[in-house]
Protein backbone atom coordinates (compact mmCIF):
# COMPACT_ATOMS: atom_id res chain seq x y z
CA UNK A 1 0.00 0.00 0.00
CA UNK A 2 1.05 3.49 -0.62
CA UNK A 3 2.11 5.63 2.10
CA UNK A 4 0.14 8.80 1.27
CA UNK A 5 -3.73 8.77 0.53
CA UNK A 6 -4.75 9.13 -2.89
CA UNK A 7 -7.39 11.06 -4.00
CA UNK A 8 -9.69 11.17 -7.07
CA UNK A 9 -9.40 13.91 -9.08
CA UNK A 10 -11.44 14.88 -12.21
CA UNK A 11 -9.83 14.90 -15.82
CA UNK A 12 -10.77 18.54 -17.72
CA UNK A 13 -7.95 18.42 -20.50
CA UNK A 14 -8.26 18.02 -24.24
CA UNK A 15 -9.35 14.79 -25.87
CA UNK A 16 -8.63 12.91 -29.14
CA UNK A 17 -10.66 12.86 -32.14
CA UNK A 18 -12.84 9.79 -32.50
CA UNK A 19 -11.13 9.06 -35.79
CA UNK A 20 -7.91 8.80 -33.63
CA UNK A 21 -9.23 6.07 -31.51
CA UNK A 22 -8.83 2.98 -34.23
CA UNK A 23 -5.47 4.24 -34.67
CA UNK A 24 -5.45 3.36 -30.27
CA UNK A 25 -7.13 -0.06 -31.23
CA UNK A 26 -4.50 -0.15 -34.39
CA UNK A 27 -1.59 0.77 -32.73
CA UNK A 28 -2.15 -1.77 -29.58
CA UNK A 29 -2.92 -4.72 -31.87
CA UNK A 30 0.22 -4.41 -33.61
CA UNK A 31 2.18 -3.64 -30.30
CA UNK A 32 0.59 -7.33 -29.29
CA UNK A 33 1.43 -8.87 -32.38
CA UNK A 34 5.06 -7.94 -32.09
CA UNK A 35 5.21 -8.81 -28.18
CA UNK A 36 5.63 -12.64 -29.50
CA UNK A 37 8.84 -13.64 -30.26
CA UNK A 38 7.37 -16.47 -32.52
CA UNK A 39 5.99 -13.15 -34.81
CA UNK A 40 9.65 -12.05 -34.81
CA UNK A 41 11.37 -15.23 -36.14
CA UNK A 42 9.04 -15.84 -38.68
CA UNK A 43 8.83 -12.36 -39.73
CA UNK A 44 12.94 -12.74 -40.08
CA UNK A 45 12.06 -16.43 -41.99
CA UNK A 46 10.12 -14.67 -44.45
CA UNK A 47 12.56 -12.01 -45.01
CA UNK A 48 15.13 -14.68 -46.29
CA UNK A 49 13.40 -15.60 -49.41
CA UNK A 50 13.38 -11.91 -50.88
CA UNK A 51 17.05 -11.55 -49.68
CA UNK A 52 17.46 -15.00 -51.77
CA UNK A 53 15.62 -13.95 -54.81
CA UNK A 54 17.38 -10.33 -54.80
CA UNK A 55 20.80 -11.88 -54.70
CA UNK A 56 19.57 -14.06 -57.97
CA UNK A 57 18.46 -10.74 -59.55
CA UNK A 58 22.45 -9.43 -58.82
CA UNK A 59 24.07 -12.42 -60.26
CA UNK A 60 21.41 -12.83 -63.06
CA UNK A 61 22.11 -8.89 -63.90
CA UNK A 62 25.90 -8.93 -63.18
CA UNK A 63 28.36 -10.04 -65.90
CA UNK A 64 31.90 -9.90 -63.26
CA UNK A 65 29.72 -11.97 -60.42
CA UNK A 66 28.24 -14.30 -62.70
CA UNK A 67 31.43 -15.06 -64.42
CA UNK A 68 32.77 -15.61 -61.01
CA UNK A 69 30.41 -17.46 -58.90
CA UNK A 70 28.52 -19.34 -61.84
CA UNK A 71 31.73 -19.34 -63.81
CA UNK A 72 29.36 -17.77 -66.56
CA UNK A 73 26.13 -19.79 -66.56
CA UNK A 74 22.89 -18.22 -66.26
CA UNK A 75 20.34 -20.80 -67.44
CA UNK A 76 19.31 -21.30 -63.81
CA UNK A 77 18.79 -17.38 -63.40
CA UNK A 78 17.02 -15.76 -65.86
CA UNK A 79 14.85 -13.12 -64.17
CA UNK A 80 11.15 -13.41 -66.21
CA UNK A 81 7.64 -13.71 -65.34
CA UNK A 82 8.18 -17.32 -64.42
CA UNK A 83 11.03 -15.99 -61.69
CA UNK A 84 8.86 -13.44 -59.95
CA UNK A 85 5.14 -15.92 -59.98
CA UNK A 86 7.81 -18.65 -58.09
CA UNK A 87 8.61 -14.86 -56.11
CA UNK A 88 4.84 -14.10 -55.02
CA UNK A 89 4.25 -17.34 -54.48
CA UNK A 90 6.54 -17.69 -52.13
CA UNK A 91 5.66 -14.66 -50.24
CA UNK A 92 1.79 -15.16 -50.65
CA UNK A 93 2.31 -18.68 -48.45
CA UNK A 94 4.83 -16.91 -45.65
CA UNK A 95 2.59 -14.07 -45.34
CA UNK A 96 -0.48 -16.75 -44.86
CA UNK A 97 1.64 -18.35 -42.19
CA UNK A 98 2.69 -14.96 -40.95
CA UNK A 99 -1.32 -14.15 -40.50
CA UNK A 100 -2.14 -17.50 -39.29
CA UNK A 101 -0.03 -17.09 -36.30
CA UNK A 102 -1.09 -13.07 -35.55
CA UNK A 103 -4.61 -13.01 -36.00
CA UNK A 104 -6.33 -15.07 -33.97
CA UNK A 105 -3.38 -13.45 -31.02
CA UNK A 106 -5.24 -10.43 -31.56
CA UNK A 107 -9.07 -11.46 -30.96
CA UNK A 108 -8.21 -14.33 -28.69
CA UNK A 109 -7.10 -12.51 -25.65
CA UNK A 110 -10.10 -9.90 -26.02
CA UNK A 111 -12.49 -13.31 -26.15
CA UNK A 112 -11.23 -15.77 -23.15
CA UNK A 113 -11.35 -12.89 -20.99
CA UNK A 114 -14.69 -11.09 -22.42
CA UNK A 115 -13.41 -7.59 -22.90
CA UNK A 116 -15.58 -7.06 -26.04
CA UNK A 117 -18.76 -5.20 -23.38
CA UNK A 118 -15.53 -3.13 -21.69
CA UNK A 119 -14.20 -2.05 -25.39
CA UNK A 120 -17.49 -1.22 -26.61
CA UNK A 121 -18.37 0.93 -23.79
CA UNK A 122 -16.00 3.69 -25.01
CA UNK A 123 -16.48 6.17 -27.71
CA UNK A 124 -14.73 4.79 -30.25
CA UNK A 125 -17.45 4.58 -33.33
CA UNK A 126 -21.35 3.53 -34.24
CA UNK A 127 -19.76 0.82 -36.12
CA UNK A 128 -18.25 -1.09 -33.38
CA UNK A 129 -21.61 -1.45 -32.07
CA UNK A 130 -23.11 -4.74 -30.90
CA UNK A 131 -25.80 -5.93 -33.58
CA UNK A 132 -28.98 -3.87 -32.74
CA UNK A 133 -32.21 -6.00 -32.56
CA UNK A 134 -34.52 -4.22 -35.23
CA UNK A 135 -37.12 -2.14 -34.34
CA UNK A 136 -41.04 -4.06 -34.26
CA UNK A 137 -43.85 -1.99 -35.19
CA UNK B 1 -32.04 18.36 -15.64
CA UNK B 2 -31.44 15.27 -13.81
CA UNK B 3 -28.99 12.64 -14.76
CA UNK B 4 -30.87 10.21 -16.57
CA UNK B 5 -34.64 10.70 -17.91
CA UNK B 6 -36.75 7.58 -19.10
CA UNK B 7 -39.66 8.58 -21.00
CA UNK B 8 -41.53 5.70 -21.88
CA UNK B 9 -38.87 3.13 -22.36
CA UNK B 10 -39.28 -0.03 -23.99
CA UNK B 11 -36.91 -2.56 -25.39
CA UNK B 12 -37.80 -6.21 -26.60
CA UNK B 13 -34.57 -8.42 -26.41
CA UNK B 14 -35.23 -11.96 -28.27
CA UNK B 15 -38.82 -11.17 -29.51
CA UNK B 16 -39.19 -10.51 -25.33
CA UNK B 17 -40.38 -7.14 -23.83
CA UNK B 18 -37.54 -6.43 -21.07
CA UNK B 19 -38.12 -2.98 -20.16
CA UNK B 20 -41.87 -1.96 -20.81
CA UNK B 21 -42.41 1.84 -20.62
CA UNK B 22 -40.02 2.76 -18.14
CA UNK B 23 -40.81 6.46 -17.22
CA UNK B 24 -38.55 8.18 -14.65
CA UNK B 25 -36.31 11.06 -13.79
CA UNK B 26 -33.23 10.38 -11.72
CA UNK B 27 -31.32 13.16 -10.14
CA UNK B 28 -29.61 12.09 -7.13
CA UNK B 29 -25.70 11.88 -6.81
CA UNK B 30 -25.33 8.17 -6.01
CA UNK B 31 -28.27 6.15 -7.82
CA UNK B 32 -29.41 2.82 -6.59
CA UNK B 33 -30.74 0.14 -9.81
CA UNK B 34 -32.49 -2.57 -7.40
CA UNK B 35 -34.89 -5.39 -9.00
CA UNK B 36 -34.80 -9.39 -8.54
CA UNK B 37 -32.82 -11.08 -11.66
CA UNK B 38 -34.38 -10.42 -14.61
CA UNK B 39 -36.05 -7.41 -13.62
CA UNK B 40 -34.31 -5.41 -16.00
CA UNK B 41 -31.02 -3.86 -14.21
CA UNK B 42 -28.73 -4.55 -16.66
CA UNK B 43 -31.36 -4.22 -20.05
CA UNK B 44 -31.68 -1.09 -18.62
CA UNK B 45 -27.50 0.23 -18.30
CA UNK B 46 -26.76 -1.62 -21.91
CA UNK B 47 -29.20 0.69 -23.31
CA UNK B 48 -27.94 3.62 -21.48
CA UNK B 49 -24.81 2.55 -23.49
CA UNK B 50 -26.20 2.60 -26.34
CA UNK B 51 -25.89 -1.50 -26.82
CA UNK B 52 -29.40 -2.06 -27.45
CA UNK B 53 -32.11 0.34 -29.16
CA UNK B 54 -35.24 1.09 -27.66
CA UNK B 55 -37.90 0.40 -29.69
CA UNK B 56 -40.47 3.18 -28.14
CA UNK B 57 -40.02 5.85 -25.71
CA UNK B 58 -36.34 7.23 -25.20
CA UNK B 59 -33.74 7.36 -22.73
CA UNK B 60 -31.34 10.37 -21.85
CA UNK B 61 -28.15 10.59 -20.39
CA UNK B 62 -27.50 14.49 -18.70
CA UNK B 63 -29.72 15.18 -21.81
CA UNK B 64 -28.14 13.41 -24.39
CA UNK B 65 -30.22 10.94 -26.33
CA UNK B 66 -29.41 7.27 -26.37
CA UNK B 67 -30.02 6.70 -30.40
CA UNK B 68 -28.53 9.88 -30.98
CA UNK B 69 -25.38 11.07 -28.82
CA UNK B 70 -24.03 7.50 -28.02
CA UNK B 71 -20.81 8.22 -28.66
CA UNK B 72 -21.26 11.64 -26.38
CA UNK B 73 -22.83 9.69 -23.71
CA UNK B 74 -20.09 6.88 -23.63
CA UNK B 75 -17.21 9.99 -23.69
CA UNK B 76 -18.72 10.81 -19.87
CA UNK B 77 -19.39 7.50 -19.07
CA UNK B 78 -17.19 5.05 -16.87
CA UNK B 79 -18.47 1.71 -16.82
CA UNK B 80 -17.51 -1.29 -14.71
CA UNK B 81 -19.28 -4.59 -16.13
CA UNK B 82 -20.80 -7.39 -14.14
CA UNK B 83 -18.73 -10.03 -15.26
CA UNK B 84 -15.40 -10.66 -15.88
CA UNK B 85 -14.34 -7.95 -18.95
CA UNK B 86 -10.63 -7.12 -19.37
CA UNK B 87 -7.32 -8.54 -21.39
CA UNK B 88 -5.86 -10.77 -19.32
CA UNK B 89 -2.52 -10.44 -21.04
CA UNK B 90 -1.91 -7.04 -20.86
CA UNK B 91 -0.27 -5.87 -17.01
CA UNK B 92 -2.83 -4.06 -15.19
CA UNK B 93 -1.39 -0.31 -16.13
CA UNK B 94 -1.15 -0.72 -19.53
CA UNK B 95 -4.89 -1.89 -19.57
CA UNK B 96 -5.74 1.25 -17.70
CA UNK B 97 -3.97 3.49 -20.03
CA UNK B 98 -5.72 1.63 -22.94
CA UNK B 99 -8.99 2.28 -21.91
CA UNK B 100 -8.34 5.74 -21.18
CA UNK B 101 -6.96 6.36 -24.97
CA UNK B 102 -9.85 4.75 -26.32
CA UNK B 103 -11.96 7.37 -24.02
CA UNK B 104 -9.81 10.09 -25.80
CA UNK B 105 -7.36 11.03 -23.21
CA UNK B 106 -3.85 12.23 -24.97
CA UNK B 107 -0.89 8.81 -24.44
CA UNK B 108 1.22 10.77 -21.97
CA UNK B 109 -2.41 12.15 -20.17
CA UNK B 110 -3.70 8.18 -20.55
CA UNK B 111 -0.32 6.93 -18.79
CA UNK B 112 -0.76 9.05 -15.88
CA UNK B 113 -4.21 9.27 -15.34
CA UNK B 114 -3.91 5.15 -15.29
CA UNK B 115 -1.48 5.53 -12.54
CA UNK B 116 -3.38 7.84 -10.62
CA UNK B 117 -6.67 5.41 -11.25
CA UNK B 118 -4.25 2.34 -9.82
CA UNK B 119 -3.11 3.84 -6.94
CA UNK B 120 -6.64 5.16 -5.92
CA UNK B 121 -8.69 2.16 -5.83
CA UNK B 122 -5.37 0.51 -4.13
CA UNK B 123 -3.76 -1.53 -7.10
CA UNK B 124 -0.87 0.64 -7.29
CA UNK B 125 1.73 -2.19 -6.30
CA UNK B 126 0.24 -4.48 -8.66
CA UNK B 127 -0.03 -2.09 -11.37
CA UNK B 128 2.52 -4.47 -13.74
CA UNK B 129 1.66 -7.51 -13.40
CA UNK B 130 -0.27 -9.10 -15.39
CA UNK B 131 -4.32 -8.79 -15.22
CA UNK B 132 -4.88 -12.86 -15.44
CA UNK B 133 -2.75 -13.58 -12.58
CA UNK B 134 -5.04 -11.03 -10.14
CA UNK B 135 -7.50 -11.98 -7.49
CA UNK B 136 -10.99 -11.64 -8.07
CA UNK B 137 -11.10 -8.65 -6.03
CA UNK B 138 -8.63 -7.32 -7.81
CA UNK B 139 -10.28 -7.84 -10.56
CA UNK B 140 -13.26 -6.10 -9.90
CA UNK B 141 -10.63 -2.96 -8.84
CA UNK B 142 -9.23 -3.08 -11.98
CA UNK B 143 -12.34 -2.72 -13.82
CA UNK B 144 -13.35 0.66 -11.37
CA UNK B 145 -9.79 1.86 -12.06
CA UNK B 146 -10.59 1.85 -15.90
CA UNK B 147 -13.95 3.21 -15.33
CA UNK B 148 -12.65 6.22 -13.60
CA UNK B 149 -9.32 6.95 -14.93
CA UNK B 150 -10.76 9.14 -17.89
CA UNK B 151 -12.81 11.05 -15.32
CA UNK B 152 -16.22 10.50 -16.03
CA UNK B 153 -19.14 12.72 -15.34
CA UNK B 154 -21.24 9.01 -14.90
CA UNK B 155 -19.83 5.62 -13.07
CA UNK B 156 -21.97 3.34 -13.80
CA UNK B 157 -21.44 0.17 -11.67
CA UNK B 158 -23.02 -3.14 -12.52
CA UNK B 159 -22.72 -5.44 -9.68
CA UNK B 160 -19.72 -4.03 -8.45
CA UNK B 161 -19.50 -6.41 -4.84
CA UNK B 162 -20.01 -9.11 -6.96
CA UNK B 163 -18.24 -12.49 -6.14
CA UNK B 164 -16.16 -10.26 -3.42
CA UNK B 165 -15.08 -11.74 -0.07
CA UNK B 166 -16.44 -9.08 3.16
CA UNK B 167 -12.84 -7.41 3.06
CA UNK B 168 -12.79 -7.04 -0.47
CA UNK B 169 -16.32 -6.25 -0.79
CA UNK B 170 -16.64 -3.57 2.64
CA UNK B 171 -13.15 -2.17 0.42
CA UNK B 172 -15.11 -1.66 -3.07
CA UNK B 173 -17.80 0.25 -0.73
CA UNK B 174 -15.61 2.59 1.03
CA UNK B 175 -14.05 3.51 -2.90
CA UNK B 176 -17.73 4.14 -3.76
CA UNK B 177 -18.25 6.29 -1.01
CA UNK B 178 -15.24 8.23 -1.40
CA UNK B 179 -15.87 8.41 -5.26
CA UNK B 180 -19.44 9.98 -3.99
CA UNK B 181 -18.36 12.30 -1.65
CA UNK B 182 -16.07 13.87 -3.78
CA UNK B 183 -18.54 15.51 -5.93
CA UNK B 184 -17.65 15.46 -9.74
CA UNK B 185 -19.02 11.83 -10.39
CA UNK B 186 -22.56 10.76 -10.55
CA UNK B 187 -23.11 7.26 -9.77
CA UNK B 188 -25.34 4.77 -10.70
CA UNK B 189 -24.98 1.51 -9.31
CA UNK B 190 -27.27 -1.91 -9.98
CA UNK B 191 -27.21 -4.83 -7.35
CA UNK B 192 -29.34 -7.47 -5.93
CA UNK B 193 -27.89 -6.90 -2.68
CA UNK B 194 -29.94 -4.22 -0.28
CA UNK B 195 -26.71 -3.76 1.53
CA UNK B 196 -25.03 -2.42 -0.70
CA UNK B 197 -27.79 0.07 -2.21
CA UNK B 198 -28.15 1.07 1.32
CA UNK B 199 -24.56 1.83 2.03
CA UNK B 200 -23.94 4.03 -0.86
CA UNK B 201 -26.96 5.26 -2.54
CA UNK B 202 -29.13 8.46 -1.79
CA UNK B 203 -31.83 7.63 -4.37
CA UNK B 204 -32.85 4.04 -5.49
CA UNK B 205 -34.69 2.93 -8.60
CA UNK B 206 -37.19 -0.21 -8.14
CA UNK B 207 -37.42 -2.36 -11.27
CA UNK B 208 -40.16 -5.19 -11.35
CA UNK B 209 -40.54 -7.25 -14.43
CA UNK B 210 -39.38 -4.52 -16.49
CA UNK B 211 -41.51 -1.74 -14.79
CA UNK B 212 -40.91 0.71 -12.43
CA UNK B 213 -41.66 -0.58 -8.79
CA UNK B 214 -40.53 2.29 -7.08
CA UNK B 215 -38.72 5.18 -7.28
CA UNK B 216 -37.35 6.63 -3.88
CA UNK B 217 -35.43 9.06 -2.29
CA UNK B 218 -33.39 6.90 0.77
CA UNK B 219 -32.35 9.84 2.33
CA UNK B 220 -35.92 11.38 2.70
CA UNK B 221 -37.26 8.47 3.55
CA UNK B 222 -35.09 7.88 6.24
CA UNK B 223 -35.38 11.52 7.41
CA UNK B 224 -39.72 10.85 7.55
CA UNK B 225 -39.11 8.99 10.58
CA UNK B 226 -42.16 7.53 9.81
CA UNK B 227 -44.08 5.04 12.59
CA UNK B 228 -42.19 1.83 11.49
CA UNK B 229 -43.39 -1.25 13.79
CA UNK B 230 -42.00 -4.52 13.78
CA UNK B 231 -43.29 -7.35 14.79
CA UNK B 232 -42.95 -11.43 16.09
CA UNK B 233 -46.66 -12.58 15.93
CA UNK B 234 -47.61 -16.84 16.21
CA UNK B 235 -50.73 -17.51 14.36
CA UNK B 236 -51.82 -16.79 10.75
CA UNK B 237 -51.43 -13.75 10.08
CA UNK B 238 -53.12 -13.19 6.23
CA UNK B 239 -56.24 -11.99 7.73
CA UNK B 240 -54.55 -9.68 10.26
CA UNK B 241 -53.05 -8.15 7.62
CA UNK B 242 -55.70 -7.61 5.76
CA UNK B 243 -57.62 -5.82 8.60
CA UNK B 244 -54.43 -3.78 9.14
CA UNK B 245 -54.57 -3.08 5.79
CA UNK B 246 -58.04 -1.54 6.29
CA UNK B 247 -56.93 0.20 8.64
CA UNK B 248 -55.34 2.42 6.66
CA UNK B 249 -51.83 0.71 7.83
CA UNK B 250 -49.24 -0.82 5.20
CA UNK B 251 -47.86 -3.99 6.46
CA UNK B 252 -45.85 -6.66 4.75
CA UNK B 253 -45.93 -10.43 6.62
CA UNK B 254 -43.20 -12.79 6.49
CA UNK B 255 -42.99 -16.79 6.64
CA UNK B 256 -41.76 -16.38 10.12
CA UNK B 257 -44.04 -14.64 11.18
CA UNK B 258 -42.60 -11.40 11.31
CA UNK B 259 -44.91 -8.74 10.57
CA UNK B 260 -43.80 -5.07 9.58
CA UNK B 261 -46.23 -2.23 9.22
CA UNK B 262 -46.25 1.28 9.15
CA UNK B 263 -49.09 2.96 10.88
CA UNK B 264 -50.36 6.59 10.16
CA UNK B 265 -51.02 9.18 12.80
CA UNK B 266 -54.75 8.06 13.31
CA UNK B 267 -54.01 5.03 14.52
CA UNK B 268 -52.54 4.07 17.96
CA UNK B 269 -50.78 1.11 19.31
CA UNK B 270 -53.75 -0.51 21.01
CA UNK B 271 -55.78 -0.71 18.00
CA UNK B 272 -53.44 -3.39 16.58
CA UNK B 273 -53.48 -5.54 19.80
CA UNK B 274 -57.51 -5.32 19.51
CA UNK B 275 -56.84 -6.67 15.97
CA UNK B 276 -54.28 -9.22 16.68
CA UNK B 277 -56.39 -10.56 19.60
CA UNK B 278 -59.95 -11.23 17.38
CA UNK B 279 -58.11 -12.60 14.88
CA UNK B 280 -55.91 -14.97 17.48
CA UNK B 281 -52.49 -13.86 16.76
CA UNK B 282 -50.04 -13.79 19.79
CA UNK B 283 -47.57 -11.02 19.68
CA UNK B 284 -44.04 -12.63 20.84
CA UNK B 285 -42.33 -9.54 20.23
CA UNK B 286 -42.86 -5.79 18.89
CA UNK B 287 -40.47 -2.89 18.26
CA UNK B 288 -40.47 0.31 16.78
CA UNK B 289 -37.47 1.25 14.21
CA UNK B 290 -36.97 3.56 11.33
CA UNK B 291 -37.90 2.52 7.76
CA UNK B 292 -35.13 0.17 6.09
CA UNK B 293 -34.33 0.29 2.58
CA UNK B 294 -35.69 -3.32 2.39
CA UNK B 295 -39.03 -2.37 3.68
CA UNK B 296 -39.37 -0.35 0.60
CA UNK B 297 -38.05 -2.96 -1.73
CA UNK B 298 -40.29 -5.59 -0.37
CA UNK B 299 -43.64 -2.89 -0.75
CA UNK B 300 -42.31 -2.36 -4.08
CA UNK B 301 -42.25 -6.34 -4.84
CA UNK B 302 -45.38 -6.89 -3.26
CA UNK B 303 -47.24 -3.64 -4.94
CA UNK B 304 -48.41 -3.67 -8.63
CA UNK B 305 -45.41 -1.90 -11.15
CA UNK B 306 -46.14 1.32 -12.56
CA UNK B 307 -46.41 1.25 -16.50
CA UNK B 308 -45.91 4.91 -17.78
CA UNK B 309 -46.03 6.90 -14.97
CA UNK B 310 -43.91 10.00 -14.03
CA UNK B 311 -42.46 9.52 -11.14
CA UNK B 312 -39.80 12.41 -9.90
CA UNK B 313 -38.17 13.94 -7.44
Amino acid sequence: MSVFKHEYRAYSGPVTSLRSRIGVLARYALAEAWSSKITLVLFAVSMLPVVVYLVGIYLANNPIARALILHGGSAELAINASFFLKVLASQCWLALVLAAWIAPRLVSFDLADNALPILLSHPISRSFNYPQVPPRS
Amino acid sequence: MGVIELDGLEVRLGGRTVLDGLTGELCGNAIGLLGPNGAGKSTLINTLLGFHEPVRGAARVFGLDTRRDRARIRQGIGYLPENDSFIGNMSGVRFVRFMAELAGLPRSEALERAHRALFYVGLGEVRYRKISTYSLGMKQLIKLAQALAHGPRLLILDEPTNGLDPIARQRMIQTIQEIRKEGSIRLLISSHLLRDIDETCDEVLILKQGRVAALRNIEEERRSNRNFIEMETVGTTTEFCERLRALGCECASFPDGRVKLVMPDSIESRDVYVLASENNIQIRRIHRRRDSLEDIFLRAMESEPARRELVRF
